[in-house]
């Protein structure tokens, strides 16, 4: 495994790291990895997940990239007038073109987390060399079996009811009035819920182009309390075998527990090796699987 | 910036140097020495504005990683404090190379405040040595941590379902970070107050809670240089707060501070 720092974008502004397998591993009809990233935080991750799961990756033959929108983390800011979610999009295809001319790759597979996951699902409906997204806590929608299993649950959840009684005597359901600075900056870096209606027809194209989706959802998400709760949502669309659902109960959001990361690394690793490397006709030596950190 | 890989081969550190913006070239550069998990995390884009607004002042600075941290090699918690004053023993070095710079000063946030002067205590031609909420005890850091810990995998809003709690969540790792016993002791054995030498011109304490820990330290320190301060920035970091833990920080009083102590008789 090598690791690379690369400039790119315009003005090689923006700022990424490839993950590559050793030349042994490496197979070049495998998809590169690119790793957005999650909020306001830097490429890293949180807990170091980008890290980990780049060089786990690299071991199984991918190339992995991680890199920083502009303006965060060690990416400089692109001069652009664009809101920033239209922004992030011209950034993948900035970090797409680069690894097509650098190093002549034309699959791509995304993965991303909270804001990450709108970002996956927007760069993987606007660019046709994205084959594949991963979405972790990503779009949900409300259910039936959702609202009976969420009203099921606090109806007989003795802590909901203690806390019901607990704001209402500490009048805690004030909400908290945000300055003009926290609110601009709130609307930056938080994605809207897009109408299910849009979702729908952003899945349906993503299906007609035979888009792999990963959708993986944690415990802590308060809009999603089921595993079959997405295919539930989608319920016209004929995913086929294209769609992967799991939900990781036990999970905080950002995976914080080192079980939960190891566990959604090994999820993410066998999705892809299912997905993209079924269509070898040599499978290449592997290196012996280390344990992720 | 310019990010690059520096140190062994097999083990290489990951720096990002800042250059100077403005024809008002400092001699002294400032390197970074960051805290580690969470801490780094909710700190990393404060201190890269920190790293912009010392540029424009004439100064190099160079941000980097320790091994097993952030984009260095290693898996995490494979460092431990010994490797990591090391490693920034070789980054003062590297930034003394890239930047042509005679002296070096430090800025050590938290855990990177105990590891910033442990290095001072051996190298040599430091300038200033700033500290921002410095560990200085880390027995009493592992305890902050460990009930950290503890309320964290108890938040219902976190971990809402049963499942969660049926496991041990105190093997190798406190809110995820991965600290395995070599990492742990080798925090534990922090003990700032009792280091014998110092070879910084001048010691800063800035600390965000009055804390005894950090008022004795600065003392502590200030005996063995030949000037020291204790400030008070009252902008609460939230290092121990429960609901601080995913809040990326932007304290722009502690940043002017910073900028301040690190650039005054430059």
């Amino acid at each position: 495994m090598k690791e690379r720092i690369c400039k790119f974008g315009n003005n090689h502004s923006l700022l990424g790291i490839t993950t590559d397998p050793e030349p042994d591993d490496y197979d070049e009809t495998l998809p590169a990895v690119i790793l957005v990233n999650a909020g306001l935080l830097h490429h890293v991750g949180q807990n170091r997940l980008n890290v980990t799961l780049a060089r786990r990756l690299a071991k199984k033959g991918f190339l992995a990239f991680r890199f920083d929108f502009s303006g965060q983390g060690d990416s400089e800011i692109q001069d652009s007038s664009a809101p920033v979610r239209e922004r992030s999009i011209d950034e993948i295809k900035q970090v797409l073109d680069y690894l097509q001319a650098s190093r002549n790759i034309s699959d791509f597979v995304v993965i991303g987390l909270c804001t990450g996951a709108d970002n996956a699902h927007r760069g993987a409906v606007a660019d046709k060399r994205i084959r594949g997204a991963v979405m972790l806590d990503g779009y949900s929608y409300i259910t039936y079996r959702y609202l009976i299993n969420r009203f099921r649950h606090k109806l007989f959840s003795p802590t909901h009811w203690k806390n019901f009684i607990k704001n209402r005597i500490s009048g805690t359901f004030t909400r908290k009035k945000l300055t003009r600075e926290e609110t601009a900056e709130a609307r930056a870096n938080f994605w809207i819920l897009p109408k299910r209606s849009k979702a729908a027809r952003d899945y349906a194209v993503l299906v007609d182009r035979e888009v792999r989706l990963l959708q993986v959802y944690s415990g802590s998400n308060l809009a999603y309390n089921y595993e079959k709760q997405f295919a539930d949502a989608f319920k016209e669309i004929n995913f086929s075998n294209l769609l992967k659902v799991c939900y990781i109960e036990q999970a905080d959001h950002t995976y914080s527990i080192l079980e939960d990361r190891n566990h959604l690394i090994s999820i993410i690793v066998d999705w892809l090796e299912a997905g993209f490397k079924s269509r070898l006709t040599v499978i290449p030596r592997r290196s012996k699987e280390r344990e992720a950190s | 910036m310019n990010q690059f890989f520096f140190g062994d081969s097999d083990r290489q550190l990951y720096g990002v140097h800042h250059a100077p913006t403005s024809a008002n070239f400092q001699n002294t550069a400032v390197l970074i020495c960051y805290p580690i998990g969470r801490e780094y995390m909710r700190c990393h884009r404060a201190l890269v504005r920190l790293c912009d607004r010392l540029a424009r002042s004439g100064f190099h600075s160079l941000r980097f990683d320790y091994y097993g941290t952030g984009d260095s090699a290693g898996p995490s918690g494979s460092g431990d404090i010994d490797e990591w004053v090391a490693n920034t023993r070789t980054a003062a070095n590297e930034l003394r190379d890239i930047s042509g710079a005679e002296n070096i000063s430090m800025l050590g946030v938290r855990l990177g405040g105990a590891i910033a002067t442990q290095a001072c205590s051996s190298e040599t031609n430091i300038d200033k040595l700033v500290l921002w909420d410095p560990i200085a005890d880390g027995e009493s850091y592992m305890r902050q941590l460990t009930h950290l810990h503890k309320a964290f995998t108890d938040d219902l809003d976190r971990f809402p379902k049963p499942a969660s709690r049926s496991r041990n969540l105190f093997s190798d790792e406190l809110v995820g970070m991965t600290i395995p016993p070599a990492l742990r002791d080798s925090i534990r054995r922090i003990d700032l107050a009792s280091l014998e030498s110092m070879n910084a011109e001048h010691v800063s304490v800035v600390s965000t809670i009055d804390r005894d820990e950090c008022r004795e330290m600065a003392d502590a320190l200030g005996r063995l240089t030949d000037s020291h301060d204790y400030e008070i920035v009252n902008e609460p970091a939230g290092w121990d707060t429960l609901t601080d833990l995913g809040v990326v920080m932007m304290p722009h009083q502690m940043l002017q501070t910073m900028l301040d102590k690190l650039s005054t008789n430059a």
